[in-house]
């Protein structure tokens, strides 16, 4: 008759075998220990309740043979428990049958479980900074090439290196401060460009849905992109002129299932025309307006500027671009504002 | 290192960065290859191995917004067309799986991935 197997059993069975044997703590199992004690500890783990069963109740043909055997045994609701098999002898030496302990380590077992898998993300999160950091700085190099330019000074270089640094470190600062499952926002996105170039004048028009999150794939090549934008709409366009106008305009439409914003950027009342030579950043700027969206993430771009190969009437620059948005937006508001852009004004 | 390996050489780009991209593409030019591509994308770049059979070799970035870049290589290598990975990963996968090709680890001088190029394709 099986009995459960309860804590003072397994204790009596490893402080004094003679006792547990006595107090019918007694297991027989037949062939070698590993084989048998693995096939015995399973079945009794897997009933859930380990079970001590008399030597009566075992097979006539069972025989005891080897030395104390340990194994671990996994239970069918995830418990682990650590067997340990112990035979016992009679008076003639002779192997009469065993003593099966079965110690609950499912704690410590899930504890080094716990370890082990904090300790692999960990490894492969260092893994992916690496990645993404070796990547970043592939990407200052490939910028440090495309700011350089013919014609240009060094100081010129560093100015216009270091203000497009800085639009990259925003965006990297944008999309580590975005709240999980959320993304950055194309509000948010536009409010930190804009705020940080613009202090001369000209007043800035949003008009469009806010909440509306990007696409991770979208989020630095648009920074980028209207990096370019702002620094020449304030050397040269709206944002640098006190009758200046910038308006920016977005909405959103889903395309194949997939979110898009599409955006507009327009500027007017620019007074006077920029001269084609004050433009010197041009080239490469154009390329990351222009073409960068595109290659990213399939935008449908179009851009003119004055100096560009379409002449605009009273628009220093205009932008049309749609942008990848995440499936996952929702509009918490829409934005119809009008602001200066100058700092100095109160 | 002699730039005549490169040159008249055409050159699948493979990099998702768009501004590493065009800057590795603008000095392949520099030095006389023939750029096809560039190219951010599985797909794309599958559609161009397809449909351009004079592609001389190939510069792989094997992280593509996440996906990894193995069925590129697996086409390289079924073409023959030698070809470099560049990628930020000290990667295991890529020795165990591909012994033979050369990883020029971003970030990466153009010279380094010019040198590497050539013996890919010299070799």
């Amino acid at each position: 008759m099986g009995r459960i197997l309860t804590t003072d059993d397994v204790e009596a069975a490893t402080d004094d075998v003679e006792a547990a044997i006595r107090g019918g703590s007694v297991f027989a199992a037949g062939g070698s220990w590993a084989h048998h004690g693995r096939m015995v500890g399973t079945a009794a783990v897997n009933a859930g309740e380990p079970k001590l069963v008399s030597i009566d109740e075992a097979p006539d043909d069972a025989f005891i043979a080897g030395d104390m055997g340990l194994i671990g045994m996994h239970g069918k609701d995830g418990s682990w428990y650590l067997t340990r098999l112990k035979p016992y002898r009679t008076v003639e030496d002779k192997i009469d049958g065993v003593v099966v302990t079965f110690v609950d380590i499912g704690e410590r077992r899930r504890a080094e479980d716990a370890m082990r898998e904090s300790e692999s993300r960990m490894r492969i999160m260092v893994g992916e900074l690496q990645h993404r950091t070796r990547n970043l700085i592939g990407e200052v190099m490939a910028l440090v090439d495309q700011t350089r330019t013919a014609g240009q000074t060094l100081d010129e270089f560093k100015a216009s290196l270091r203000d497009r640094l800085r639009a990259l470190a925003r965006v990297q600062g944008l999309l580590s401060r975005a709240a999980p499952g959320e993304g950055v926002t194309f509000d948010s996105f536009l409010d930190s460009e804009l705020s940080a170039q613009s202090e001369n004048g000209g007043i800035v028009t949003r008009d469009g849905p806010v909440g509306i999150a990007l696409n991770s794939t979208s989020v630095q090549a648009l920074a980028m992109a209207l990096h370019e934008l702002t620094t020449n709409a304030v050397k040269y366009g709206a944002l640098g002129q006190k009758n200046g106008r910038l308006a920016v305009r977005w909405r959103v439409q889903t395309e194949n299932g997939a979110p898009w914003i599409n955006v507009e950027w327009k500027e007017g009342g620019v007074e006077t025309p920029p001269s084609a030579e004050g433009r010197r950043e041009g080239g490469s700027g154009r390329r990351l307006i222009e073409d960068a969206l595109p290659y990213q993430f399939g935008a449908r771009t179009t851009f003119a500027s004055r100096t560009g190969r379409r002449p605009l009437h009273d628009r220093a620059s205009a932008l049309r671009t749609s942008v990848r948005g995440d499936p996952r937006w929702t509009v918490r508001g829409f934005v119809t504002a009008a602001s200066s852009s100058s700092r100095t004004s109160t | 290192m002699d730039s005549s390996g490169l040159r008249d050489r055409r050159i699948l780009v493979v990099e998702d960065e768009y501004l590493i991209a065009i800057t590795l593409s603008d000095q392949l030019e520099g030095v006389g290859s023939i750029v096809t591509g560039p190219v951010l994308s599985v797909k794309q770049a599958m559609k161009t191995i397809e449909s351009d059979p004079e592609i001389d070799a190939a510069i792989l970035d094997i992280n593509l917004g996440g996906v990894m870049a193995y069925p590129i290589a697996d086409a390289l290598l079924a073409r023959n067309i030698p070809f470099v990975f560049t990628s930020g990963y000290e990667d295991d996968v890529l020795r165990t799986r591909y012994p033979q090709v050369k990883n020029c680890p971003k970030p990466y001088l153009f010279h380094e991935m010019e040198r590497a190029l050539a013996g890919a394709l010299s070799g």
